[in-house]
């Protein structure tokens, strides 16, 4: 099967659902004339022109805001964060307009609006330009949140998101910008909320998503080669969470890891870990592990942003922990 | 080379014995077979007989010590050879209270061969054994007491895995009230013997109706100083063996358990002709053998009043086990009937005859004394037209039967002469009610008075 980047795949999928729906735009900062930061927009404004490719003014809340306006009105934007740690700028026009008109207008309005917000760490991105904040999100009724781990998933999520008819976050990692994977040609649809299970295992369940789902499925080879088979679940949908597939493992494992990149206290961590106590208090076979942020800003410089981070060694170590090994 | 002769364990639950008598003196000689120490515990007397020839060298316990199962009791070996210092006795350890981890008592196993404790190690605080909710479950599910389970996990945690080896390991299905009961008994439920699952019932049969604590076991009898003894009274005769146990254990169960009796007058006539018939048939039955049927099948109906009271805890007994009072030389002895309301009278009729000629040559195993849920005492070939038995604890209820004797009664306004029986239900009336105790005194004289719905 072909490889492509992450980025084209997430072009492809905007290319395919602007041919098939002529409502399908795109609006954000720099993404017309330089193709996005990351290159995730390059060439999209050649072949639908600057009606359907919009490059904005830099004011998150002009963006949003007219997004969901446009949304609304019929349309199916698709708009550009830029970087996820701007989303505090537009937050009243996420949470109070985007997440709440369908429900004020009594369904008579809805808002097919698809808000892509690249996150998390690079190599010295400092405090305002590494943060992963998609828990916040998941505390709000009224938004679908999405954060695909592979080039695969992530075309399919997207053509998924903008066929939604709900508002959907669509958290993408700047390093995944860049990595290479298998993506069958055509027609592509990844189900929103529904996880997968990246890697079967019987020792213990590791859920995870985003970009450390390749520190997981690294380190899970790796503990393979030493006789501990660790199952993998991609959750590649926050909000709503799929809950079934964690339990439907767990009954098989019995030890439950959540590793994210985001700070651990309050994180999707936590949800996950407090809705298995409640329906499965009797299958765990040890405590849950979180492995999270500190709850610290990220650090700038190199020695201190390690710190921070869940590397491969950092999970497997965590596992033997755990399995008393 | 001198070898040693150890307390035995006679029975399940036995945990300790306590010497009687030597029937043989430092330096006799013995044979293989010779009967050497007699020993009793709070249930049955025995003899020790030795398993090799050779001379008794030395006699460790004295008549009266006390000494764990395994206790070394004296030697036996070749003339002239000598014997170190005894070993100390083998001790069931006792419970300590450690902040981090017990080591959990249990029972020793049947075989004295074996090493007597199996050292549990977990961690437990304030009696809460840390477990995963998973092993928790398991646990649940099996009938497994955690604090049997030596756990494995990080901060010693009983893992899924620790509660499935023990249970592979044991092969014990207990229920989980019949687990509760085992853990606060300190009885290991692996060493119980049960009809498929292990049930109340059986871990207190196993646990017998006293249950020593560990910590008493733990004594070296040895070591012990010697007690303060007052001058024997004129005629007096130092109590031992059975009469001492019956003294003992008639004298604690008085004292601590109220009790009360009912009577009822019951009219045999239909009984006397059953018997008659059968006896045309060449069968037979003893109206004791009847009146067990008859109070199996009531205390089947009143479950609780087949209910037992130990340690704090009202037990319901699954089994209904129907002890029967059987006059000894030595004293008396109850053997045990076991679930009674499932046998037919013939076979009453024959377990009776069996155990009762056993009783009368000391043959009745442990385990044919223990379980009972209630007793018959029938004195009625005495001539006893009432009487107020004392209940045999931890059972609640004892049936006296007193002679039966023709009377004159009124039945349908005339005067008829019809053979009569007293019978007197005693009861625990912590456990039993009034009301429930006159039920079941009304139900047993319906059954009796129309023998052919026990049939």
């Amino acid at each position: 099967m072909r490889k492509i980047t992450f980025s084209v795949a997430t072009q492809e999928a905007m290319k395919e659902e602007m041919q098939r729906d002529k409502n399908v735009f795109l609006m954000g900062e720099d993404i017309a004339r330089q193709g996005g930061i990351f290159g995730q927009f390059a060439g999209l404004a050649d072949e639908f022109g600057k009606e359907r490719v919009r490059d904005t003014p830099i004011s998150e809340t002009a963006i949003i805001g007219g997004g969901v306006g446009a949304a609304l009105a019929g349309m199916r934007p698709v708009v550009d964060m830029h970087f996820a740690d701007f989303i505090g700028v537009p937050m009243d026009e996420i949470f109070n307009q985007m997440a709440k008109a369908r429900y004020m207008f009594g369904g008579q309005a809805k808002v097919p609006i698809v808000l892509r917000a690249p996150d998390g760490m690079t190599r010295g991105g400092a405090a305002q330009h590494s943060q992963c904040v998609e828990a916040w999100f998941m505390h709000i009724p009224g938004l679908k949140v999405v954060i695909p781990s592979n080039p695969a998933d992530a075309k399919g999520l997207l053509k998924s998101a903008i066929r939604s008819d709900d508002p959907v976050i669509y958290f993408e990692h700047k390093k995944l910008f860049s990595m290479k994977g298998e993506v069958p040609e055509g027609e592509l649809l990844v189900p929103i909320g529904k996880a997968n299970v990246a890697k079967e295992g019987t020792d213990l369940t590791i859920v995870s998503y985003s970009f450390y789902m390749t520190n997981v499925l690294k380190a899970a080879a790796q503990l393979d080669k030493e006789g501990i088979h660790v199952e993998c679940i991609d959750l590649r949908t926050i909000s709503p969470l799929d809950m079934d597939t964690i339990y439907e493992s767990l009954k098989k494992t019995k030890k439950l890891m959540i590793v994210h990149e985001a700070v651990k206290q309050g994180g999707v961590g936590a949800e996950v870990a407090a809705r298995t106590a409640e329906e499965m208090i009797d299958y765990l076979d040890a405590p849950i592990v979180r492995l999270g942020a500190p709850f610290v800003p990220i650090p700038y410089t190199p020695p201190l942003e390690r710190l921070v981070k869940i590397e491969p060694e950092d999970i497997i170590k965590a596992v033997k922990e755990m399995l008393g090994r | 080379m001198a070898t040693e002769i150890t307390m035995p364990q006679l029975g399940l639950t036995m945990t300790e014995g306590t010497v009687s008598s030597w029937l043989k003196q430092e330096g006799d000689p013995v044979k293989k077979g010779d009967e050497i120490v007699e020993i009793e515990t709070d249930k049955i007397s025995n003899v020790v007989e030795a398993h090799e020839d050779g001379v008794l060298l030395k006699i460790v316990a004295q008549e009266g010590d006390t000494l764990p199962v395994k206790g070394v009791l004296g030697y036996i070996g070749q003339p002239g050879e000598s014997v170190g210092a005894p070993a100390a006795p083998a001790a069931a350890p006792a419970a300590e209270e450690s902040p981090a981890v017990q080591a959990v008592p249990v029972v020793a196993d049947t075989t004295p061969a074996v090493s007597t404790a199996i050292p549990v190690q977990n961690v437990s605080v304030n009696g809460w054994v840390l477990a995963t909710p998973y092993a928790r479950k398991l646990a649940r599910e099996a009938g497994i007491d955690l604090a049997l389970v030596s756990g494995t996990g990080p901060k010693g945690r009983v893992t899924g895995k620790d509660v499935e080896e023990y249970k592979e390991d044991t092969h014990v299905r207990i229920s989980p009230t019949a687990a509760k009961v085992a853990a606060d008994l300190g009885v290991d439920p692996s060493i119980i013997t049960a009809d498929g699952r292990i049930m109340k019932a059986d871990v207190l049969k196993a646990a017998g109706v006293e249950p020593a604590p560990a910590a008493a076991v733990a004594a070296p009898a040895p070591a012990a100083p010697a007690k303060e003894e007052k001058p024997a009274p004129a005629n007096g005769v130092k109590l031992k063996g059975m009469r001492k146990v019956i003294a003992q254990r008639l004298g604690d169960c008085w004292r601590n358990t109220p009790h009360v009796h009912h009577t009822v007058e019951v009219n045999m006539t239909e009984a006397t002709e059953l018997r008659k018939k059968f006896i045309a048939m060449d069968k037979k039955f003893s109206f004791t053998d009847l009146i067990i049927k008859a109070m199996a099948k009531v205390l089947e109906e009143y479950t609780n009043a087949n209910d037992s009271l130990v340690d704090g805890y009202l037990i319901h007994n699954e089994e209904i086990n129907m002890g029967v009072a059987v006059a000894i030389d030595s004293g008396l002895i109850v053997p045990v009937i076991r679930n009674a309301n499932h046998l037919g009278l013939m076979d009453i009729h024959k377990k009776v005859g069996e155990l009762a000629h056993a009783a009368r040559d000391g043959k009745l195993s442990p385990d044919q004394l223990q379980g009972g849920t209630c007793t018959i005492s029938n004195l009625g070939m005495y001539g006893c037209d009432h009487f107020t038995p004392i209940v045999n604890p931890p059972e609640a209820t004892i049936l006296g039967v007193c002679r039966t004797v023709e009377k004159t009664i009124v039945v349908d306004h005339q005067i008829v002469i019809a053979p009569m029986m007293n019978v007197v239900l005693g009861y625990d009336h912590r456990v039993i009610d009034g009301a429930t105790a006159g039920l079941v005194t009304t139900r047993l004289r319906e059954y009796l008075e129309n023998p052919l719905l026990l049939l």
